[in-house]
């Protein structure tokens, strides 16, 4: 074999390896084996065809492609990815929590608190939403009711009937949001 | 965009997954009389216009074939040039070629089923003009 076709050779294979680099160096190196073994045979029988014979075998990448799909790592069709606990996390928990932690908070300050956070963290950390209706969920039930306490201790209101508008437009606030989850939740 | 290009390219995706499917059968179909070694499979693949893609492709879903131990593969001398590696049906290779042949004729009719009009093609055209 001439030297010159060795260097093709090589540096078809070596494209191979780098393109097949996030297999396991075991599968690796059989694929350009394999593949250096099929240039070997076919150049026996067609002398004087490297170009041919590379050219039929087909672009590096692509073969990197289909192996890593053959054994997986690039993800088998059919095969569902590990399910984590943040895909486990039932949408209906923090879509309660959101509903129920502000009248919760008016039975008991702390269990109203306690619920709101988790609700949040469960909230962010689960993935049967997505980023914007967290964004949106989350303004509503939370900067929006939080903004709205505030404001009503530096306003300091004059009489209690004001006081009670206020919470309902911040129960219905949360609820609107719990409904906004509950709608946009990935089935 | 042109609606043309759109479906040719769908098409040429449907195509390609069909092949997919079928490629590793066609592969075992082909070791049905006997070892073959490598680059004769891909050249009777190739001639025969089962392969979707380059040849290169075909040894990753033989490297699979191995580990599944639907072939094995052992070395043989040759005449001319260097030795070849055979590859062969094992007993489950066979009993999966066997099973996939037996629901083949079912799958492909069903599809045709669903393709071709009931009264037949060349009738229902004719009443329609």
């Amino acid at each position: 074999m001439k030297a010159a076709e060795n260097t093709e050779i090589d540096a078809y294979l070596a494209a191979v390896q780098r393109e097949a680099a996030a297999l396991p160096p075991e599968r690796r190196q059989e694929l350009v084996a394999d593949l250096a073994e099929h240039i070997e045979v076919a150049l026996a029988e067609r002398p004087d065809a490297l170009s041919e014979v590379l050219r039929e075998l087909g672009d590096p990448r692509s073969i990197a492609a289909t192996a890593l799909a053959e054994s997986g790592v690039g993800g088998v069709p059919g095969k569902a990815p590990e399910r984590g606990f943040r895909d486990r996390i039932p949408a209906l928990l923090p879509v309660l929590l959101i509903a129920l932690s502000l009248p919760l908070g008016f039975v008991l300050m702390p269990l109203g608190t306690i619920g709101r956070l988790a609700a949040l963290v469960l909230l962010w950390v689960a993935t049967c939403w997505k980023v914007r209706d967290k964004a949106i969920a989350t303004f509503l039930a939370f900067v929006a009711v939080l903004g709205i306490n505030i404001a009503v201790y530096y306003i300091d209101p004059p009489n209690p009937t004001v006081i009670d508008v206020i919470t309902a437009v911040q129960i219905g606030l949360a609820l609107i949001a719990a409904s906004w989850l509950w709608a946009t939740r990935r089935r | 965009m042109e609606p043309g290009k759109a479906s040719n390219r769908s098409a040429g995706k449907a195509e390609s997954q069909l092949r997919k499917g079928v490629l590793e059968y066609c592969v075992l179909a082909l070791m049905q009389d006997g070892p073959r070694y490598g680059v004769e499979l891909l050249r009777e693949l190739e001639r025969s216009g089962a392969l979707a893609t380059s040849q290169g492709t075909v040894y990753p879903l033989l490297s699979r074939l191995r580990r599944d131990e639907l072939v094995e593969t052992s070395w043989r001398e040759s005449t001319s040039g260097p030795p070849r590696r055979y590859y062969e049906l094992t007993d489950a290779g066979r009993a999966a070629l066997a099973e996939f042949a037996r629901i083949w004729p079912g799958f492909r009719d069903a599809v045709d089923h669903f393709l071709v009009p009931p009264q037949g093609r060349s009738e229902s055209t004719g009443g329609e003009a």
